[in-house]
């Protein structure tokens, strides 16, 4: 489950500013957040993810207050518990498929890799279809792989809430639907909450619930000032 | 393994051009310098070591460097101008030194012959592997290093090289027995051909055997003129290439042996009281003839070497600062190109130490490979710098 309330948020250099005064999503929802560029979705995700901090209010995510942990602890908890998916894949070009979906565990010591995980890995991407690729490198795959390694790497560590930003973005009309099954099928089969940001309302059909993201600020914070 | 080691080992691993480019720039930019200063030391070692056990050098006037090198390497410098053999008796006569004849002007398959006297051998302390020493005219001992790189043997022969194509001077190739092979002992005698005195004179045509005119009619045709004192031979008459048993008899000297040349005498004094003496009857009285201490010269020109190669360390300095410059370029560059990688290790739950620890693996495996082939490369220079020093002190 992910809990917000009171959340103040600012950038340092800029006059952007995201106020939600509360929000709350179930475990396993998914959950998509819609609206224009510039928004706020994706500064949403980072603060969810631990990757960026509030100036007030509270982030609980699986549980935790991450935005009282200290650094390490949130980049640990973050790399355990939090699936990413990002629109333009971000896979590592020097690293063959498995590699790739093998990442999380090569980048933080909390994690630790055995048979079973690589066996896990190769799972994942035989059921993505990618079975026959694993000692392919990214330039060697269609978008529509890159991705599908993408969504493996996120769910490598069995997290228990994927957060993906604009995951269909690089894709054509049928890779898109079908990234959206996967996601969607993996979500269901783990138990999985999903949050996805997209501006793309075609692919929304299959989500829990979807928010317009900026009638939802201007909603939630008229909301409070009338309280108030 | 360390995770962000393998990453680091596959990053490298995956770009091999540009990591061996990389690798490359370190190894020669250290290298060059650290191969100068390695044959430079070996130059050092071995010619000073040389000069100091050629405490004296007789010979002609001229350059006291090229009179030096000639009686400790076999060096025969176009200027270097040759002195009579009866020096020889002068010094011996003076009681002063004892004088060992050096002629060293031609070559063998480009290996210097050395016309000189059994003294030598004992004067370097040279030792017989194979065979013993020259005793008759045409033999030869040879070094270790020619008897190894011609694959020669005893009983083998071995064809003094023609100094011009056309032999205007009267030097003929003579076909020399070899007779005795030296033990190797890492010296410029490894690498020289030593005959006697009277063979390197046969050699430059100051001596010679040939078949002998009869008053039988086949051989009339081979006399242009014939008194009671001489007889001038035609160019019918065949001069022996080789010389054997059966026309050592034929060989004889034109003129006298006393005012043959040679290139230098190393003069040994049992003391440095005597030495000085023998000096000083140069410096007085000899025309023409001076006498030279190896040890002085040779620490001379060491000094210039040495002044010549501050300045090239100090180029080497700078060639390094300027290299490793471009490698910090190349890292921020690359750093710069690899931000969006870094982001997404950090966007995912990599602390900014790991992704600094990676940047450092990768430079650390650079240079470890770099390391592991300048140590091989400086270990391969050092071992054939003796042999390269050697080569580069005797040819010319």
């Amino acid at each position: 489950m992910i809990s917000i309330a009171k959340l103040n948020f600012k950038y340092a250099r800029s006059d952007f500013s995201l106020q939600i005064p509360n929000l709350t999503i179930p475990a396993t929802e998914k959950i998509a957040f819609v609206g224009p560029s510039g928004c706020g979705k994706t500064t949403l995700l980072n603060l969810i993810a631990g990757i960026s901090l509030p100036e007030s209010g509270s982030i609980v995510t699986a549980g935790k207050e991450i935005s009282k942990m200290p650094d390490a602890a949130r980049r640990n908890f973050r790399i355990s518990k939090i699936g990413m998916v990002f629109q333009q894949f971000e896979l590592i070009d020097y690293l063959d498929l498995k590699s790739n979906i093998l990442l999380p565990f090569l980048i933080n010591r909390t994690l630790q890799s055995s048979k079973d995980t690589e066996d896990w890995a190769e799972e994942l991407a035989s059921d993505m279809g990618l079975g026959d690729k694993l000692k392919r490198f990214p330039r060697q795959l269609s978008q529509g792989e890159k991705q599908r390694c993408a969504i493996c790497r996120a769910l490598i560590t069995k997290p228990e809430l994927i957060l993906a930003d604009e995951p269909t973005g690089n894709l054509d009309p049928k890779n898109k639907f079908t990234m959206m099954e996967i996601m969607i099928e993996q979500a269901n089969r783990h138990g999985q909450t999903l949050v996805i940001v997209t501006h793309d309302m075609s692919i929304l059909s299959d989500m829990d619930r979807t928010l317009d993201f900026e009638k939802f600020r201007r909603e939630r914070v008229a909301a409070t000032k009338d309280s108030q | 393994m360390n995770g962000a080691f393998l990453l680091a080992w596959k990053y490298i691993w995956h770009h091999k051009f540009k990591s061996a480019i990389l690798v490359a720039s370190i190894v020669l930019t250290v290298l060059l310098p650290v191969t100068i200063r390695i044959l430079l030391w070996q130059f050092n070692q071995k010619i000073v070591t040389r000069a100091d056990e050629t405490a004296a050098v007789v010979g002609a006037t001229g350059s006291d460097l090229d009179l030096a090198l000639n009686a400790a390497y076999f060096r025969a410098n176009e200027d270097l101008r040759p002195l009579r053999h009866d020096e020889m008796s002068f010094i011996q006569g003076s009681g002063l030194a004892k004088p060992i004849p050096i002629h060293a002007k031609f070559t063998a398959k480009s290996y210097k012959i050395v016309g000189t006297s059994l003294d030598y051998f004992d004067f370097r302390q040279l030792t017989i592997q194979d065979g013993f020493l020259f005793g008759t005219l045409g033999d030869c001992v040879i070094g270790a290093t020619v008897a190894q790189e011609l694959e020669l043997v005893i009983g083998s022969r071995l064809i003094s090289d023609r100094k011009n194509a056309i032999a205007f001077g009267g030097e003929t190739p003579l076909r020399m027995n070899v007779v005795g092979i030296l033990k190797k002992n890492n010296s410029p005698d490894d690498r020289a051909v030593f005959v006697d005195v009277k063979t390197a004179w046969v050699i430059e045509g100051l001596g010679h055997g040939h078949e002998d005119l009869s008053d039988e009619p086949e051989d009339s045709i081979k006399i242009l003129q014939k008194t009671d004192k001489k007889v001038i031979a035609s160019a019918g008459v065949v001069d022996f290439v080789e010389i054997n048993d059966a026309n050592i008899e034929s060989f004889h000297f034109h003129g006298n042996t006393d005012e043959f040349p040679l290139t230098s005498i190393i003069a040994i004094s049992e003391n440095e009281k005597n030495e000085t003496l023998l000096e000083g009857k140069y410096e007085i009285g000899r025309s023409g003839l001076q006498f030279t201490r190896p040890p002085k010269v040779v620490r001379e020109l060491m000094a210039m070497v040495f002044q010549v190669n501050r300045f090239f360390e100090a180029n080497s300095f700078l060639v390094g600062i300027a290299t490793a410059m471009m490698l910090g370029l190349v890292v921020t560059l690359s750093l710069r190109l690899r931000s969006r990688e870094m982001e997404t290790m950090f966007r995912l739950g990599c602390s900014r130490n790991t992704i600094a620890l990676l940047q450092i693996w990768e430079m650390a495996i650079i240079l470890f490979f770099a390391a592991m082939i300048l140590s091989g490369l400086i270990y391969w220079v050092w071992s054939i710098s003796d042999g390269i020093v050697q080569t580069l002190l005797t040819r010319g």
